[in-house]
């Protein structure tokens, strides 16, 4: 009985060391007073200008909120900037401006319901107002309204936007030959060298999608390396292209990029599955990151991730049914090549019919083509 | 570049970000307190760029904030914190107190922790009421944990809702009780483990003795080696489990679930190898012990503090003893026959080895 009395105190005490491990992170004061403990943003000042008498002021600072939360990857700035835009959401008219801001803090939270409504409001006041169009032919990609979104497309075109609304058409085309269609339409499209940063990014992020749809994954990581030279912050780009390097057989190099500062939810996925593709020894310390992340963003009410978790319950925990369930949610909000292939493997893997066929009829429905998934459907059915 | 390309430029920074912020999903405050009544103790970390952003404490204007900056300001921050917190008990104020600050980190960040306490009346539920950072940041949420001694309770504060209330709590017994309840349910609806248990003791009963009385101690021995051996293992790796100190996949862990069930039937056809039912129940008792965390998982208890863990158990153990109860006599009385050894028994571990062929399969 000795054994099992050492044993039981033995769980009991890494039990009570978790736990306290868990609530109470270390605090000192440091030794040295001059230490830079945080650098502060550039054009914090001018974004925390009292503008709230003036909507275009407003609008403005909450603009340059954004500029900072979009650099910085802090999503604080985000909550600020709806701070600022708050007492114009309730008088009538609201400025387009405002609505703008508005529609772009919705579709940061996913509630693309909401930023739709925004931009609709605002189109019918500028109906050529560029912005808002590209936002939302972006939501209506996300969402697999290809055919709405090839109409703002053709509209930013028809502004005289001749880059973006290029990329913009190749991202949205659908049916058969829809994909090399796409591709040589990208391909066509002359590069200056002087288009802003993000719109060739935009541009690399739409060709390495259509690469990967095609089943050319190797030529994907390529253009993804491109993107991610361009600026080898942008958490979006670095978190694709772990993924395109951990599905290439390289953990390493994707355990190197999930392991730079301030990673989104995704990234630490990421992480997560290149440490058990490794060799499993820093798996749980991945695993402590992205559980701290989802309690986190569960006590906050944030909306449930639910490509992330799906992600999760299929590679980390090998939970088919789990993953499945997360899966469907998350297609139902939401449409990418990733959402979509997370579907289709979850559903191979739960072995789940219906799903399948579900999987199946929303592609013969909207005509979007991905090859691979395709593929994998097809198997499943033979 | 032209007003489009202006245009374009700010709104494509946006494109493809919807999912791209950071794992902070905004600005987060954390309230730790423990109900000490009357006087409520705890910490309040608060991220220093969110300090930064309501009080100037920048004091050489060079963006670049120093621990020097922070406690040459403390006591505007301390003041600013405490009239941004309102503790009351059944209405009544009490009076917040907020000390000098440490630096720690929260997901990477650097924060600012105080210790803060507030004298309250004795008697009444605690509410918590808070303004901090709630008209300036949307995103701002502050995470509430109270320590009521046997139990804590969580609550957000956030622009819509700055006031919570800490709801009435069960003591911890009456929450282990429960959890005693699940337990139970659960061996009774998982019936896989009772089968295991149930193999491993049908050979127990055709243990020959000298006589009545030692063919008696005999059995009463093998029994308790055999329960304590798989109460142990599963106590061990439930509570690793439920600590989240190891983690396996649902999925293998009921496969080899089905797996200890065929192995255990098949080894009843060996008397010679029955000797070996000990380490079985003690290796494969680990096993059933992740199943066990799954399903205490599957209750809302992934992290589960003690008398969840505790409850959980003894319910277990609970279900497992009053099966052995009821199936001890009626294997007594069976094993006096002369072909319980030679019949029964290897026809009941046929069964049993089929049944957990069948889930093995499933399970897969």
């Amino acid at each position: 009985m000795r054994a099992a009395a050492v044993a039981i105190a033995t769980v009991a005490a890494l039990f009570l060391a978790r736990v306290s491990a868990a609530e109470t992170p270390d605090r000192h004061r440091p030794a040295n007073g001059r230490e830079t403990l945080l650098v502060l943003p550039e054009s914090l000042e001018v974004a925390q200008a009292n503008s709230a008498g003036d909507a275009a002021g407003a609008a403005r600072q909450a603009e340059e909120l954004l500029r900072i939360a979009r650099a910085s990857g802090d999503a604080r700035y985000f909550g600020r900037a709806g701070a600022v835009i708050r007492p114009w959401l309730d008088r009538e008219p609201i400025p387009v401006a405002i609505d703008l801001v508005a529609a772009e803090l919705a579709q940061q939270r996913h509630d693309f319901g909401a930023a739709r409504q925004h931009l609709d409001r605002a189109l019918s006041a500028q109906p050529r107002e560029v912005s808002a169009l590209l936002m939302r032919a972006n939501i209506g990609l996300l969402t697999g309204e290809f055919s709405s979104a090839r109409r703002d497309c053709l509209v930013i075109l028809q502004a005289g936007a001749a880059y973006a609304g290029t990329v913009c058409l190749a991202s949205s085309m659908t049916g058969p030959g829809s994909l090399e269609r796409s591709r040589r339409l990208l391909a066509a499209l002359d590069a200056h060298g002087s288009e802003p940063v993000a719109l060739a990014r935009w541009r690399l992020a739409t060709e390495a999608d259509l690469a990967l749809r095609a089943g050319d994954a190797r030529a994907a990581l390529e253009i993804l390396e491109r993107a991610h030279a361009l600026d080898r912050t942008h958490e979006e780009t670095r978190t694709r292209l772990a993924e395109a390097l951990l599905a290439q057989g390289k953990p390493e190099r994707a355990l190197a990029l999930a392991s730079e500062p301030n990673p989104s939810l995704a990234r630490l996925v990421v992480g997560l599955r290149a440490a058990l593709a490794q060799d499993g020894s820093q798996a749980t310390t991945w695993r402590r990151q992205v559980d701290a992340a989802l309690e986190e963003s569960r006590r906050r009410g944030a909306s449930p991730h639910e490509r992330e978790e799906g992600l999760l319950a299929l590679h980390a925990d090998q939970d088919a049914a789990r993953a499945l369930a997360h899966a469907s949610r998350n297609f139902a909000l939401q449409k990418d090549t990733a959402d979509l292939r997370l579907l289709v493997d979850a559903a191979l893997a739960a072995g789940d019919v219906q799903a399948l066929a579900e999987a199946r009829a929303w592609l013969e429905a909207s005509g979007f083509e991905d090859r691979v998934a395709a593929a994998r459907l097809a198997r499943a059915a033979t | 570049m032209n007003r489009i390309g202006r245009a374009l430029a700010a709104s494509l920074l946006l494109l493809l970000a919807a999912a791209a912020a950071t794992a902070h999903e905004g600005s987060t405050s954390y309230l730790e307190l423990s109900d000490g009544r009357p006087e409520i103790t705890g910490r309040l970390d608060v991220a220093l760029i969110d300090v930064a952003a309501s009080i100037p404490i920048d004091t050489d204007a060079d963006r670049r904030l120093t621990w020097d900056e922070v406690w040459g300001n403390r006591d505007p921050i301390a003041r600013e914190l405490a009239s941004a917190f309102e503790f009351s008990r059944d209405g009544t104020p009490c009076t917040v107190q907020v000390a000098e600050p440490w630096l720690t980190q929260r997901l990477g960040l650097p924060y600012l922790s105080f210790d803060i306490s507030a004298r309250c009346p004795k008697a009444g539920a605690l509410a918590v009421a808070s303004s901090l950072f709630f008209d300036s940041d949307e995103s701002h949420r502050v995470l509430v944990a109270l320590d009521s001694g046997s139990t804590t309770s969580y609550g957000t504060l956030s622009p819509i809702a700055r006031e919570w209330a800490a709801p009435a709590s069960d003591s911890a017994w009456s929450t282990a009780l429960a959890f005693i309840g699940h337990g139970i349910w659960h061996v009774w609806i998982g019936y896989d483990h009772l089968l295991f248990l149930l193999l491993l003791l049908l050979p127990a009963v055709a243990a020959r003795g000298a006589d009545t009385a030692g063919r008696g101690r005999a059995i009463a021995l093998d029994l308790v080696r055999i329960v304590t051996a798989f109460t142990l293992a599963h106590s061990i790796t439930l509570g690793l489990a439920a600590a989240g100190l190891v983690r396996l996949p649902q999925q293998p862990v009921e496969a080899a679930i089905a797996a200890s069930i065929v192995l255990a039937a098949l080894l009843n056809f060996f008397p010679g190898w029955w000797r070996m039912r000990l380490p079985l129940a003690f290796g494969f008792g680990l096993v059933h012990g992740f199943g066990f965390a799954n399903a205490l998982a599957g209750l809302g208890a992934g992290a589960a503090p003690l008398p969840v863990l505790a409850g959980f158990n003894v319910g277990v153990e609970l279900a497992n003893l009053a099966a052995i109860a009821v199936a001890l006599p009626v294997l007594l009385h069976l094993s006096r026959r002369g072909w319980y050894a030679t019949r029964a028994l290897p026809a009941l571990s046929l069964a049993a080895a089929a049944v957990g062929a069948a889930w093995l399969v499933d399970r897969l």
